[in-house]
């Protein structure tokens, strides 16, 4: 397996490359991905916190994770690295990466045409298991954002501990899921939030 | 106890992490971002990250609570009779119990919304305008252009919790919204008693909120277009006692401002 960095030295930011490089090491030994599975991770160092997203592509077999700088800063340190914050965005990152490869997800549509409950409930389903790696993940936060997208409702909140207790999920299961919280949201269409735009699209190549 | 009390000797727990305006608007990517087509800044559902960028605001919202109360406490103290009316201190003694309550909200928004004391640093900018030596100055600094910003920033996030329908967010922001129209209201009121025999005072306290307002304008943060995350909030401001030309220069100042950080961050690369 390869693992590559991209950029190889942050210049923007004081990210510490080989503080990152040994993160990244660590969290795909943790998250038990593939060892027979390139790895490359891009950081778009210019996109600060909170612009936070992340796109998980796999092409010819190996794994390319896209991240926003803003993923990996820490929020009270403008520029600086939250070791924390890093290993939970690549962590989730990374099982998605691998549910994609041997995790029943083999037939999602890429990240950029999933809807925005249908990456959120993905989002929720990596992090509830990163949680029970013993990740630094807040289920506070990620409740949040499953609400958001998910619908302020008793069903969004239901789905959601079942995600974060443990359960398993394949795609077609997650499609099932995102139809029947769509079904139960009574919000009017404009406030299902269906996000037009993705950070990486406006980013250089 | 002292009075007259700098910022750097605002009380915190180890929670807090101090940043200051010029580390935002010297950021290196600010130039970077400039050059990138990344659509509306405006803080909706639809935009990206929008989980992550309403609680950073609300953990804003938070810190410019404490920094409220913190600056109406001091006028409570600041002041001899003589320099500030006792009836003026009662008024910033309510203002003091409403920001508390405010804080209490805004801790229990951030636990609703996921966001832990303390996970965003705090800038003090927002208190550095309740510092000034003459109670009028304070009314502007801290009941006008303070509070004015608040209800900007509250206007704003009751309109996500809106669009998200998010019902406990758009509850919480739109009472607490009706406090800071109240307040800016009590400033404008005190303002004119206290200046009615000084047109010159009243013209330096004037000059000051032109100042205050920039400066809180955060190089384009606020303004009424849609590369600002915080709308301008004509209607409430309108209830709040600013006339139109007073809404319309705050406008143009946070124009200014934009222009001013775009200019600073060019001339710095």
């Amino acid at each position: 397996m390869s693992v590559t960095l991209i950029p190889a030295e942050f210049t923007l930011v004081k990210f510490d490359a080989d503080e990152v490089r040994a993160i990244i090491d660590r969290t795909i030994a943790e998250v038990s991905f593939p060892a027979d599975v390139d790895v490359t991770i891009e950081v778009d160092e210019v996109l600060p916190h909170p612009l936070t997203a992340s796109v998980v592509e796999i092409v010819d077999g190996a794994a390319k994770l896209w991240f926003t700088g803003g993923c990996f800063e820490s929020p009270q340190r403008q520029t600086g690295l939250s070791p924390d914050n890093t290993r939970v965005e690549l962590g989730a990152g990374l099982l998605r990466a691998k549910d994609r490869l041997v995790g029943g997800f083999e037939n999602a549509p890429a990240d950029e045409e999933l809807d925005e409950r249908q990456r959120t409930i993905w989002d929720a389903y990596a992090e509830g298991r990163l949680a029970a790696l013993g990740y630094p993940v807040r289920v506070q936060r990620r409740r949040y954002t499953f609400r958001l997208y998910g619908g302020f409702n008793d069903l969004a909140d239901a789905e959601f501990e079942r995600l974060w207790s443990g359960a398993s999920l394949t795609w077609d299961e997650l499609a099932t899921m995102a139809d029947a919280l769509a079904e139960a949201d009574t919000r009017p269409e404009r406030k299902k939030s269906i996000r037009k735009e993705s950070l990486r699209r406006i980013a250089p190549v | 106890m002292r009075k007259q009390l700098p910022p750097d000797m605002l009380a915190r727990d180890s929670r807090f992490v101090r940043t200051s305006i010029m580390d935002q608007v010297m950021d290196p990517r600010n130039q970077k971002i400039g050059e990138r087509d990344l659509g509306s800044a405006r803080l909706q559902p639809e935009r990206p990250a929008a989980a992550d960028r309403a609680r950073n605001l609300m953990h804003g919202i938070f810190t410019g609570e404490i920094q409220a109360l913190e600056g109406a406490g001091r006028t409570t103290f600041d002041f001899d009779d003589d320099e500030a009316p006792f009836a003026l201190k009662l008024d910033m003694a309510r203002q003091c119990w409403d920001e508390s309550r405010h804080v209490e909200i805004s801790v229990k928004l951030g636990d609703w919304m996921g966001t832990e004391i303390g996970e965003y640093s705090e800038a003090v900018f927002l208190y550095e305008a309740a510092c000034a030596p003459d109670p009028v100055l304070r009314l502007c600094g801290v009941n006008r252009a303070l509070e004015g910003l608040a209800i900007d920033v509250f206007n704003t996030m009751k309109e996500f919790g809106d669009s998200s329908g998010d019902p406990v967010l758009e509850f919480c922001e739109d009472w607490m919204l009706a406090d800071e129209v109240t307040h800016v209201k009590m400033g404008s009121d005190w303002l004119r008693r206290m200046t009615k025999d000084d047109p010159e005072r009243l013209e330096k306290a004037l000059e000051f909120q032109r100042t205050v307002d920039k400066l809180f304008s955060l190089g384009g943060f606020r303004g009424e277009t849609e590369d600002n995350p915080i709308q301008l909030a004509r209607n409430f401001r309108s209830m709040a006692g600013f006339s139109t030309d007073e809404i319309d220069e705050i406008a143009e100042l946070a124009a200014q401002a934009k222009r001013d950080a775009e200019a600073l961050v060019a001339g710095s690369s």
